[in-house]
């Protein structure tokens, strides 16, 4: 940019810039607090997503399918770095986001799929990029196209002072202020 | 969701960047800059093991833990902001490694242990802001620990956390 020339992000793309990240960190707030119902606010009708062992679906599907991959999962952690957005016209843009997933798998969980129990708990480590296309439709920034890319998986043995999924989410009783806009 | 203004967007980064200075008051040990984090009245917990306690009782205490390990490393992701007002509520994801040397104190959550380790967390800070005075800053301060994994260090500990006073 040379001076006297606009900048290169006027407010609506500083803007929608914010509403895309926004959008991201409602998806991994409803997935680690299982708060499934946020996910309206995440995904455009007729979206279509997939990641993981999850075949490509239908948004809704794809929750309900990924609730129940989670369902015997511990405490999940799903915390975002690097997110490059490339808008392509006024309502569009590719968005890639660098995600580090952490994910406990206690003992007794049914053996099977990529988070089986094996006897002892686990942790899964998976880090990898969320790949979405955000649309803008009367003003909302939402995900029309939902996939992943693992990089790289890794397990560890859980410490013996990691907190358990019942202290976290008795512990848990502020987080939903964050999000209490997009429940009502 | 209608278009953000210029205001909503300053807002948003203020917001941001106490939550960024924060981490680096606590890696740089520059406890006395904790007052441009904390409103006078402000509340800290730690979620499931300690009440809550005034934010500076907090900053006292922390600061004897923090300056006795070899380094620390609190790094920020996710931070969800809704801001009504003069007010907002704030969940950021944060993973911080501890390199905690034999020397630290032995209590606390990342107590010391007869060799030296990397106490790695990963946790969400729930805050609480207010705008007092044109100044955001935070009332509410919790900390929910999610996981957590200790690795022995296999090497010296290379970061010797210089006291330098930096980023001012």
């Amino acid at each position: 940019m040379t001076t006297g020339d606009e900048p290169a992000n006027g407010i609506e793309r500083l803007s929608a810039r914010a509403a895309i990240q926004d959008c991201l960190y409602r998806y991994c707030h409803a997935v680690d607090r299982r708060r499934w119902r946020l996910m309206e606010s995440v995904f455009h009708e007729g979206a279509m997503a997939q990641v993981s062992v999850l075949p490509r679906s239908p948004w809704r599907e794809f929750v309900e399918q990924g609730a129940a991959l989670l369902e015997f999962v511990g405490t999940t952690h799903h915390q975002l770095g690097n997110i490059k957005i490339a808008f392509d016209d006024a309502d569009g843009a590719d968005v890639e986001a660098y995600i580090s997933a952490f994910h406990h798998i206690p003992a007794d969980a049914p053996p099977g799929g990529p988070f089986g129990g094996t006897g002892a708990a686990y942790d899964v480590l998976l880090s990898g990029r969320y790949i979405d296309r955000f649309e803008n439709r009367n003003g909302e920034w939402r995900i029309i196209e939902h996939g992943s890319v693992s990089d790289v998986r890794q397990h560890r043995t859980p410490d013996r002072d990691t907190p358990t999924p019942q202290q976290a989410a008795v512990a848990d009783n502020s987080s939903i202020h964050a999000v209490e806009r997009w429940l009502v | 969701m209608t278009q953000l203004t210029v205001s909503e967007l300053s807002d948003r980064a203020e917001i941001a960047d106490i939550l960024y200075l924060f981490c680096q008051f606590l890696d740089r040990r520059n406890w006395d800059g904790m007052d441009q984090i904390f409103h006078d009245d402000a509340k800290v917990t730690y979620s499931y093991r300690d009440a809550v306690q005034p934010a500076m009782e907090w900053v006292d205490r922390a600061s004897v833990i923090l300056n006795a390990f070899s380094g620390t490393f609190h790094q920020l992701g996710n931070m969800l902001i809704n801001i009504e007002g003069d007010t907002a509520w704030c969940e950021t994801y944060v993973t911080a490694t501890h390199c905690v040397p034999p020397t630290a104190p032995k209590e606390g959550f990342w107590g010391s242990k007869d060799e030296p380790y990397n106490g790695i967390g990963g946790a969400r800070y729930i805050d609480r802001f207010e705008r007092r005075d044109g100044k955001w800053k935070i009332v509410i301060h919790e900390t929910i620990v999610d996981w957590r994994h200790d690795e022995p260090a296999l090497h010296d500990h290379m970061l010797q956390v210089e006291r330098q006073e930096t980023g001012e």
